[in-house]
Formats: C-alpha cells, sequence, structure tokens
C-alpha cells in the first residue's frame, strides 16, 4: 500500500513536471489554476480536516492576498514576487489571526456563519472604498517580477506555481504531522478531552487558523497574479464556497484530497463551462458524491485500491 | 487520619460544597490524602462520588470551602491550570480522541507534559524519546499502538483513558469508576493492569469505584459517601466493619450489594 502510493505520487508529480511539453497552453493555464486552488484548499483543509472547523469565509484570506499584491503595486510600484509574496502571506495571517479571534471561540455552524459574516464584510468594504481600491470594477495586475526577471505567461509562471506548490505542500504535510498537527486532531476529536490534559483548545484553533490563511493567502496572491485582475468577489462567498467544494469533492478526510479535488473542480467547471447552467452538474456531480462516495474522488480511488491490494495479496 | 501524619499530606479540602440547584451533591467534605497514597470512594448512587472528583479535578467550579494542594490553595484554579500543577482525571466514560491511534494520543500527552505541542517540525515520528515512552506505556497498560481508538474494544478503552492520563505523569491520579461497563471477568484484569503501575510509580491516587471487592483489595484507605457528606473514613477493614457503613452500602444500593455477594470470578 505505502509502495503504491509512493509509486503514484511518483507519477503524478512526472506528469505535471513534464506536462508543458505535450500540454495546450490552455491546459498549462488550467493547471496553474488548479494547483493555486490546490495550495488554498490543502490550507482550508488544515482547519476543516484537521482542526474539524468548517471555513465559509475562506475566500477573504484569497482576497487579502490578492489586494496586497494590487494595493502594493498600485501604490507603490512594487512588481517583484520576492516582496509581494511575503507580505501577502504576512496580511493574510495577520487577517486570519484578527478574524480568528473571534470565530475561534465558536465550533460547528457558528464558527462556519462569523466566518462568512467576515469575509462579506471585507467584501462590501472593498467594492465601496471606491477610491482606494478602485470599487467593483477592481485593479489590473500585471508584468511580476522575480528576482528582477520578469515572468513570462504560460510554462513559466506554470513551473514558479508548481514549485511553490510542492513547498506548500511539503510544508502544511509538516505541519500535519508534527506534534502540534496531533494536538489540533485531538482538539477536533475532543476538546474537553484536551482541557483536562491542560490545553487551552482555543489558542490550538486560533494557531491553526492563522496558518491556513496565510497559505490561502499565498494562493490569493498567485491567483491575482495569474489572472491579472483583483475584483472584490474574491473575498465573497462565492469564492469561499468553491473552495469548500473542492476539498469536498477531493475528500477532506485524506491529506491530499483537496490537491485532487481543485484540479477536477478546475477542469470541470471549463468543460461544463459552454453549458449555460454548469452549476446544475456541479451541484448533481457533487449530491452524488456525498451521497455514494463521503470520503471524496481521492478517499473513493485509496477504498478502492486497498480493496484491490488486500485481493491479491 | 491519625495514622497517616507521618507521611506528606498533598491535598486537602476543608467543607468543601458543591450545589446543583436544590441539590447538595457535595456537601461539606474534609478530606486529605497523603503522597502515595490509594484512596477509594465509594458510596451508593447520587451519593455524589463523581461531582467530588470533577471538584477535586476543577472540572466543577467549588461553592463554598477551600482546597489546597502541595501547600498551595488551589480552590479558584480552574481546570487547565489544576492540571498543569498535576492533578488529573480519568474519564467514567472513556474520553478519547477517536480518529487518532493509541500511540498519537499517548504521545501527544507527552508533548503536553514536555510543553512541545507548539512545535510544527519535525513529524512526531522523529521524538525517538516521545516515541519509545509512549510505547513503553502501551506495553503496560496492554493498549495496541496502531489500533484506531474508535475501534478499540471497551476495556482497552478504559485503559487507554488511564494511559493518557498517567502519561502526564500526575502528582494527584483522579480514577472514575475505571471498571465500570467493564464485564465482571475483564474487572479483575482491567484492575490488575492498572493498579500495579499505580503502586510501582508510587503514584497519589483516588479512586471513585462501586466494587466493594476491588476496593478493599487494592486501596489504602477508603471514604464512604452518602448524600454529598464523607460518611466514614479509614483503612478497608474499619470501613468494612463499620454498622453505618453496612447499612447505607446494603440498605438502599441493590447493584452494590449484589457485587458484595458475588466476588469476581477467576480470582
Amino acid at each position: 500500500m505505502k509502495r503504491f502510493n509512493n509509486v503514484s505520487l511518483s507519477i503524478a508529480l512526472l506528469l505535471l513536471v513534464t506536462g508543458p511539453a505535450y500540454f495546450s497552453d490552455f491546459a498549462i493555464y488550467l493547471f496553474t489554476y488548479g494547483l493555486i486552488m490546490a495550495i488554498a484548499g490543502l490550507a482550508f483543509n488544515v482547519m476543516l480536516g484537521y482542526t474539524g472547523l468548517m471555513s465559509f469565509g475562506h475566500g477573504m484570506f484569497i482576497g487579502a492576498g490578492a489586494y496586497t499584491v494590487a494595493l502594493m503595486m498600485k501604490y507603490t510600484g512594487i512588481h517583484s514576487f520576492e516582496v509581494l509574496m511575503p507580505m501577502g502571506i504576512v496580511i493574510s495571517g495577520a487577517l486570519a489571526a484578527f478574524v480568528g479571534l473571534f470565530c475561534t471561540r465558536q465550533i460547528e455552524i457558528y464558527f462556519a456563519m462569523l466566518t462568512l459574516a467576515f469575509g462579506e464584510i471585507l467584501y462590501a468594504l472593498c467594492s465601496k472604498f471606491y477610491a482606494l481600491t478602485g470599487g467593483t470594477d477592481g485593479i489590473q495586475v500585471k508584468g511580476m517580477s522575480l528576482f528582477g526577471y520578469v515572468l513570462k505567461g504560460g510554462a513559466e509562471f506554470y513551473f514558479f506555481v508548481l514549485g511553490l506548490f510542492v513547498v506548500c505542500t511539503l510544508a502544511m504535510w509538516m505541519i500535519c504531522k508534527s506534534p502540534f498537527g496531533t494536538a489540533i486532531q485531538a482538539a477536533r476529536d475532543n476538546p474537553t478531552r484536551l482541557g483536562y490534559l491542560g490545553l487551552v483548545v482555543m489558542k490550538y484553533r486560533l494557531i491553526a487558523f492563522i496558518i491556513s490563511g496565510a497559505f490561502t493567502g499565498l494562493a490569493g496572491v498567485l491567483l491575482v497574479s495569474l489572472t491579472g485582475h483583483a475584483s472584490p468577489e474574491l473575498f465573497q462567498v462565492l469564492t469561499s464556497i468553491s473552495i469548500v467544494l473542492m476539498v469536498i469533492l477531493g475528500g477532506h478526510t485524506s491529506f491530499l484530497g483537496p490537491v485532487v479535488g481543485a484540479i477536477v473542480f478546475v477542469f470541470l467547471q471549463s468543460w461544463l463551462q459552454p453549458l449555460f447552467f454548469w452549476q446544475f452538474f456541479l451541484g448533481v456531480a457533487i449530491i452524488l458524491l456525498v451521497m455514494f462516495l463521503p470520503g471524496g474522488v481521492l478517499g473513493g480511488i485509496m477504498t478502492w485500491v486497498r480493496k484491490a491490494v488486500a485481493k491479491l495479496s | 487520619m491519625g495514622e497517616k501524619s507521618r507521611s506528606q499530606v498533598i491535598l486537602e479540602t476543608a467543607r468543601l460544597t458543591k450545589h446543583f440547584g436544590e441539590v447538595r451533591a457535595v456537601d461539606g467534605v474534609d478530606m486529605q490524602i497523603s503522597q502515595g497514597e490509594v484512596l477509594s470512594i465509594v458510596g451508593p448512587n447520587g451519593a455524589g462520588k463523581t461531582t467530588l472528583l470533577k471538584v477535586l479535578s476543577g472540572g466543577h467550579s467549588i461553592d463554598t470551602g477551600t482546597m489546597s494542594f502541595i501547600g498551595r490553595d488551589v480552590s479558584h484554579l480552574g481546570l487547565i491550570q489544576r492540571a498543569r500543577m498535576g492533578i488529573v482525571y480519568s474519564f467514567q466514560i472513556p474520553a478519547l480522541f477517536e480518529n487518532l491511534n493509541a500511540l498519537d494520543s499517548i504521545s501527544l500527552t507527552l508533548f503536553t507534559r514536555e510543553h512541545k505541542t507548539i512545535v510544527f517540525f519535525p513529524t512526531t515520528k522523529r521524538f525517538p524519546g516521545i516515541r519509545q515512552e509512549a510505547q513503553k506505556i502501551l506495553k503496560m497498560f496492554n493498549v495496541p499502538e496502531t489500533t484506531v481508538t474508535s475501534e478499540l474494544p471497551h476495556g482497552q478503552r478504559k485503559l487507554l483513558d488511564v494511559a493518557i492520563a498517567f502519561a502526564l505523569k500526575p502528582r494527584l491520579l483522579l480514577l472514575d469508576e475505571p471498571t465500570s461497563g467493564v464485564s465482571t471477568e475483564e474487572k479483575g484484569q482491567v484492575m490488575d493492569t492498572i493498579m500495579p503501575i499505580i503502586r510501582q510509580r508510587n503514584t497519589t491516587a483516588v479512586i471513585v469505584e462501586h466494587d466493594m471487592e476491588i476496593v478493599t483489595r487494592y486501596s489504602h484507605r477508603i471514604i464512604v459517601m452518602d448524600q454529598g457528606k464523607v460518611l466514614v473514613q479509614g483503612s478497608p477493614q474499619e470501613v468494612m466493619n463499620n454498622e453505618k457503613v453496612k447499612e447505607v452500602l446494603l440498605g438502599h444500593a441493590p447493584s452494590v450489594r449484589n457485587e458484595m455477594a458475588t466476588p469476581s470470578p477467576g480470582r
């Protein structure tokens, strides 16, 4: 089983690395988009899968990352990733710390509603402060550079995102398997008992939320660099819900489920979009999935493989 | 308490009271526990045993009265501060981390004890000291390492709950009915696993227990509670021969009488 995992991981990574050699430009764009959303999905799942808290407001961190880039570019003229990226991460993390102070006191539906409310507040602020943010028109973003080198779109940017995706995945994997990762899983399973061990549960939820927000902010930085446009909708519930859907689609019970979910979601969206009611099919797909494959796509595949391996041996 | 005065008293309560509305669950309890002592609390259902244990742990706040622990007034300290001082509670209904396995559950407790829970690097497997200690504890308690907690049988769940508390190296271990819900045959096994560990480590423990045979066998001292008050306290022999105790335990607690009449088989 472990060998199967390693082999399939290597194949997937090989495909991603060699992809640009035979993908169309459009497929490269979709993969770039998918990998960016995969970072957000993994970060979201630090909350849902590991801490056991469902956020309906992760769009606010996408927005925070995106607007950090857009505003800094507009008002300071800085175009370099090596400045914008850390700024995006720090500002999203700080936003998560502030919002988390209110939200992580709550659990379940109360946590979900509070995160949703904060996302909507930021959306409203961003659309109304026309003078600063350009309101609903948003802000154009282009000409990003990395250590003085202006990144071209397409394959170059794809590899940049792929590299960051790998780094983020490893970092979040490490966090989830670390002592802290064990503590948040314990907080998910039995917060009462954690108190009886002398730990303050809220502290762990808050730190997890900051980590999750910071990584999602990075996804926001990359997303706005890919699309070239920051708009207030990024903060909004629709962005948050699509992250939720990606993670549920891929499977929140396995670490890499969100990655599979994000890529599948992005491709499904692009194939189905020509049909003007593509959300209908997405809805049907989600319903079928929740009913018949509660572990998501990856969870389903893993169960199937486990059965096959058991049969063979 | 005269016979115990030679050893060091680590916990002392004075007129400890906890009311729930009109119910006086704990009503003016004075008690002392000495270092290394195993003290059992018995009494009919509703006598206030579990409430007393939760009040000691900080899980319930104190209404009136005082409690001092290793020379410090802890009456107003909450659950978390008392746990950090070494008063650790183990649950009657196992309170476990259902999706973790036993090894991770114990490792988490050890990380807590070592103040390493806010550590992001490296993975838990790469703390060999913690891992070996966790494995050793699970071996002592006879709980398999890698089975997911939710799939453990009830007896092992009870043991894991005690093991989690024990791994914190408590100065005072509070065990709430370690054998409740366990079949009569298994009761002996559970206690024969837990008690030698407690003895060997010289752990101070307060145990709430129904089964009088177990209580007399394993404790240094017994407190009999009834309606929130301490009825009698003393050595197992003194308590078992006390007329008042016989009346309370045999008089209106049929479950206790049954357990006393039929000692656990196999021993």
